[in-house]
């Protein structure tokens, strides 16, 4: 009736298939690999491409929910490569890809791919905050190596043991909110808000940057709200809003933002709403459905705003249109900060003619000093390596064809990761987190 | 056609020899990426297949328990600054401790009930390390962990590293060979096979449940030390469902009995993982499809699979054998779980 | 205390979404002793296939009932295409159907794109109803997902207690093999009740998005869900599911609105007090 139990009795065939697959295995490491060099940590370096090519890593989400912010990345990327003819010099630039899926072990094993396996010179990524933190302690191990973010936006990657070889010249989660508490408070007239976010780390530093300016002018956050990741069914935090509130702070992401945003509604909620950066982003803006009609009015801040009248950026949102058809309305912020950190790149390869030798030790050099115009205003960097650039207040508008867009009302300059505030000071503050700031 | 015998003894030394010089002849990323994560996955991996195939337990708590074991190393030697070896002994407490727990609440259930018990644990353990923020830092995780230098070995050196979780691997999989033919280990087999013989020939059921299961979860920890190391981080991304389906894939695709099964299903996925992005962009649909033909055709898996094309073609090489394949060794996939009801008119489970 | 009754609503309303979704996951398991891991693919399909076809007729209704039967269609195939030819075999139909969600979410990845997609309610049912209790304006669409609930689980009670189709399912979940012998074409019933089982998931997805809205990895959290609501209520029984529904779904909102951290560990750890102390279920029977 049952098998019977003979595993005991070992057969020697196994031993055969197990040849088959090292031979298998032997074949891809030869084909694949090649001879060891040497190196500290537990990754070591191994030689550059041809002379006569530059290979970038471009390090995004392609899979699963962030898919649809990686291939705008990509699009930002080739943005920038095609500003440059596709080459410096005479060496050819070539894009290599690897996808991680916005955890960060994953990140770090894709990071590792591109730079040992596929051998690129500079890599540009990654895509969400978490795993910013895991390619910047990988790139403290790789110091030959030139690292750039891509979008992420999680504070600590610079501010907080920074990598030498890490240049962030987007802004972060916290810089993206400069002028928003101040727009609400002082603009939009809102006195009490409740916040609402994820409870981790870049809801944190979004909320923190809103409060530092919002509290700081006498407003008050009376409840906030940190719900699990994952959360779909909010409706039981609208219906335990507070009623004695102007507008609720909310710091969601894509569907979980659509997801509450319907919710609020269908409850007939009555205070206004104040987005975080990624809140009525594109992406939302863009959901197939009606719910679009509820988001008009929100105001919200980030380092784009859609009908920036600026010349340069026009161009860019013109650009971005006619090489991309099947893209976005609009480019998001994904494309934006990954064109600004390929540019940068580029820029930098420019000025040193290509030169890549000695640890790409020249190009460091120029990155760290680099300064350039972008799509959005000038760049440069900190002593930390962080963008210090323009951040834009905007309010959610709807175009004469049915489209929304986030419409500029404010730009505010120069924003630095201590948002102003002396550094030692910002410090002091202490690392974003549910409790910090507060200001019932 | 070789001796069997001689085959029987070159084979082990060829693979011996290759797996040492390996880091010789391939690339660092090889060694790092495929090599050393192969091996600490195969290892997780060997607790599976010893729990399914040995204690007829399909538990896909297997990745918490490997979190938990990495987290207690990493809470302990970043928040609270101890020394590695605290860390370790601890992380291995720590993974042993919590199979005890869950196989303390799950060992009366079995067969499918079993399965989504250990799910629900591990779901548990994984929301818990997500939300967190007393111990387990949520959603970011602990970084900076490297592994330590153990005298003169650096082992944050990646050959050194790999030598080191080699050794470990053989190790556990030479352990785990001697433990099924020991009489703990033919006794947890009657109990896969015939629950209710054993217990009233005089064993103690439950008790041998436990044990292997408290077993697989240290082995665990162990895959989830050398994990953490070689993350040097751990967050709960590493531990979600998709890792959690990721092990029982590597498991169920190199044979869910054959303990060699762990390694090479472990080989062939990172194999796919890293390589199939090149060719593709649905390199999840080609794991899935991968699993599911398994699954369907070849429930022993790729040891099983090239067991029988070598019989097949021995068979026709050597015109040995009646055309009698000699029998092969349970597989929970392809005969157990037939839930044919027995007379007492209810099935198998909930008893 | 309004709180705590917009709370409780929300819990009834979102339990009866959690029915809808694992009322088929527990006959197919109860009858045919399949755990079908992909239960949570059929339900991301129809909400994905309820958005195409109400974006192409501007009708919801339309999409409701088209995508439902689509699932059932695609359920159907799976059953008799694979699972039929594993029969018997709890383990290894589990596995098949783990790998058969892993390439539908992928697929359906690759053609929906990872955006987020949302079923536009017909005006009638957008938009807030009067409650007379405590001055209340209740969405309406979450009371209409409780009104179908309902419907779906009297509709099942009288299947199952009147039918003599129900009375054999009713048969076969206690005893397969006495069915089978006593001459009834056991495999006619299995396909029917797989295909009402992916019906009513595929039902559940287009409400679903209709209610919220359906992304990529919403086929993991609502398997999740069947599995737990299943299990606290009991294998195989339509009565339990519905108990286990309502529990997890007050747990949920209450979990949220009061302790929102820890909110979603609560639901996990119901489901293994369950198991280990009950492992049949609230309503369930042994094996």
């Amino acid at each position: 009736m049952k098998h019977s139990n003979t595993r005991i009795v070992r057969q020697v065939d196994w031993f055969r298939s197990l040849m088959l697959f090292m031979g298998m295995i032997a074949l891809l490491t030869a084909c694949g690999g090649g001879a060891p060099t040497s190196g500290g940590g537990l990754n070591t370096g191994s030689n550059g491409s041809s002379a006569n090519e530059i290979k970038i890593g471009v390090l995004a989400t392609f899979t699963g929910a962030f898919a649809v912010d990686g291939q705008d990345a990509l699009r930002g990327v080739k943005m920038a490569v095609a500003e440059f003819g596709g080459k410096i010099g005479n060496k050819k630039i070539v894009l290599v890809t690897e996808s991680s899926d916005a955890t960060p072990a994953v990140a770090r094993d894709a990071a590792r791919k591109l730079i040992e396996q596929d051998n690129v010179d500079i890599l540009v990524g990654p895509l969400s905050g978490d795993e910013g933190l895991a390619v910047r302690d990988y790139a403290k191990t790789k110091p030959n190596k030139v690292f750039l973010n891509g979008s992420s936006g999680a504070q600590d990657t610079t501010l907080r043991n920074p990598a030498p070889n890490f240049y962030r010249f987007s802004t972060d989660g916290t810089q993206w909110m400069a002028g928003l508490g101040d727009y609400v408070y002082q603009t939009q007239g809102y006195k009490r808000v409740a916040v609402l976010a994820e409870d981790y780390s870049f809801p944190y530093s979004q909320v923190g940057g809103f409060m530092t300016e919002f509290c700081r002018d006498g407003g008050h956050v009376v409840k906030k709200f940190w719900v699990p990741i994952g959360t779909t069914d909010y409706s039981s935090v609208v219906s335990s809003m507070p009623t004695n509130i102007d507008a609720i702070y909310v710091a969601l992401g894509g569907s979980d933002s659509i997801n509450f945003l319907k919710q609020y509604v269908q409850f007939g909620g009555k205070a206004k709403i104040i987005g975080g950066t990624v809140t009525v982003d594109q992406t939302v803006l863009s959901t197939k459905g009606t719910l679009y009609q509820h988001v008009l009015g929100v105001a919200s801040s980030g380092p784009i705003a859609d009908n920036n009248p600026d010349p340069a950026w026009q161009k860019f949102v013109q650009q971005y249109k006619s090489m991309f058809p099947d893209g976005f309305p609009s480019p998001s912020l994904f494309a934006h900060a990954y064109y600004v950190n390929a540019k940068a790149a580029l820029l930098g390869l420019q000025k040193v003619n290509g030169d890549l030798s000695n640890g790409e030790a020249k190009l460091k050099q120029v990155l760290s000093t680099l300064q350039f115009d972008t799509p959005t205003g000038p760049v440069r960097l900190d002593h930390n390596r962080n963008a210090i650039a323009n951040i834009f207040v905007t309010v959610v508008d709807k175009k004469p064809d049915g489209t929304l867009y986030n419409k500029l009302v404010k730009v505010v300059t120069n924003v630095n990761q201590t948002l102003g505030i002396p550094e030692d000071q910002y410090l002091k503050m202490g690392p974003f987190s549910r409790d910090n700031p507060s200001c019932p | 056609m070789m001796p069997a015998r001689m085959l029987r003894l070159a084979l082990p030394i060829i693979i011996a020899l290759f797996l040492l010089a390996f880091p010789l002849f391939a690339s660092v990323f090889f060694v790092v990426q495929i090599g050393i994560q192969s091996l600490f996955l195969g290892i997780v991996a060997l607790s599976l297949v010893f729990l399914a195939g040995y204690g007829g337990m399909v538990s896909l708590a297997q990745v918490a328990l490997y979190g938990a074991a990495g987290y207690v190393l990493a809470i302990l030697t970043i928040t609270y600054n101890q020394p590695w070896y605290v860390g370790v002994v601890a992380g291995l407490a720590g993974s042993t401790l919590l199979a005890v727990i869950f196989a303390l609440i799950s060992v009366r259930t079995q067969g499918i009930y079993f399965l989504m018990i250990t799910l629900a644990e591990a779901m548990f353990v994984f929301y818990y390390a997500d939300q967190d923020r007393i111990f387990t830092n949520g959603h970011t995780g602990i970084n900076g962990v490297t592994p330590p230098a153990v005298g003169p070995l650096v082992l944050a050196d990646p050959t050194t590293f790999y030598y080191m979780v080699l050794i470990v691997a053989v190790l556990t999989y030479l352990g785990m060979r001697y433990l099924v033919r020991t009489p703990f280990g033919l006794a947890l087999q009657g109990i896969r096979d015939n629950p209710q013989r054993m217990q009233s020939l005089g064993f103690n059921v439950p008790a041998h449940r436990i044990a292997a299961f408290t077993l697989a979860g240290f082995i665990a920890g162990i895959g989830g030390v050398l994990g953490v190391w070689y993350n040097g981080a751990i967050s709960p991304g590493s531990i979600d469902l998709t890792r959690t389906i990721n092990v029982l894939v590597i498991a169920v695709l190199g044979g869910l009995s054959y303990f060699e099964g762990a390694f090479v299903g472990a080989v062939f996925f990172t194999l796919i993982t890293n390589f199939a992005s090149s060719f593709t962009d649905r390199f999840n649909t080609v794991i899935g499809l991968a699993f599911l033909l398994v699954a369907l055709f070849f429930p022993d898996g790729l040891i099983g699979l090239s067991r029988r094309i070598i019989q097949l073609t021995s068979r026709t090489t050597s015109g040995r054998g009646k055309g009698m394949a000699p029998p092969a060794p349970s597989s929970p996939v392809s005969a157990s779980g037939d839930s044919a009801p027995t007379a007492s008119g209810a099935g198998a489970e909930g008893k | 205390m309004r709180e705590f009754i917009v709370t409780t609503l929300n819990g009834l309303t979102l339990g009866g979404l959690y029915f809808l979704v694992a009322t088929g996951f527990t006959l197919v398991f109860g009858l045919m002793r399949i755990v079908n891991l992909a239960h949570g693919s059929l339900y991301l399909s129809g909400a994905y296939l309820g958005w195409s076809i109400g974006n192409a007729t501007g009708n919801w209704l339309l999409a409701v009932i088209g995508a439902a039967l689509c699932v059932a269609a695609a359920g159907l195939l799976l059953q008799q295409g694979l699972l039929r030819r594993i029969q018997g075999q709890d383990l290894r139909e589990a596995l098949v159907t783990i790998g058969v969600s892993i390439v539908v979410a992928d697929l359906l990845l690759a053609f929906y794109g990872g955006q987020n997609y949302e079923i536009a309610a017909p005006d009638i049912i957008s938009g807030g109803t009067y409650l007379g209790i405590a001055g209340l304006t209740y969405p309406t669409i979450r009371l209409l997902t409780l009104g179908i609930a309902l419907l779906v689980g009297i509709a099942l009670w009288f299947l199952l207690r009147h039918t003599r189709l129900g009375m054999i399912i009713r048969a076969g979940i206690d005893d397969r093999a006495m069915v089978s012998a006593a001459g009834i074409n056991v495999q006619l019933v299995f396909a029917i009740v797989f295909a009402l089982g992916a019906l009513l998931a595929g039902l559940a997805g287009v409400i679903g998005a209709t209610n919220l809205s359906v992304q990529p990895g919403d086929d993991s959290l609502y398997l999740l869900y069947s599995l737990t609501v299943v299990i606290i209520g009991g294998m195989g029984s339509v009565g339990g599911a519905a108990i286990g529904a309502l529990l997890v779904g007050l747990v949920q909102q209450y979990g949220l609105a009061y302790i929102p951290t820890y909110s979603v560990l609560i639901t996990f750890a119901m489901m293994i007090l369950v198991l280990a102390i009950r492992p049949q279920g609230i309503a369930g029977r042994r094996a």
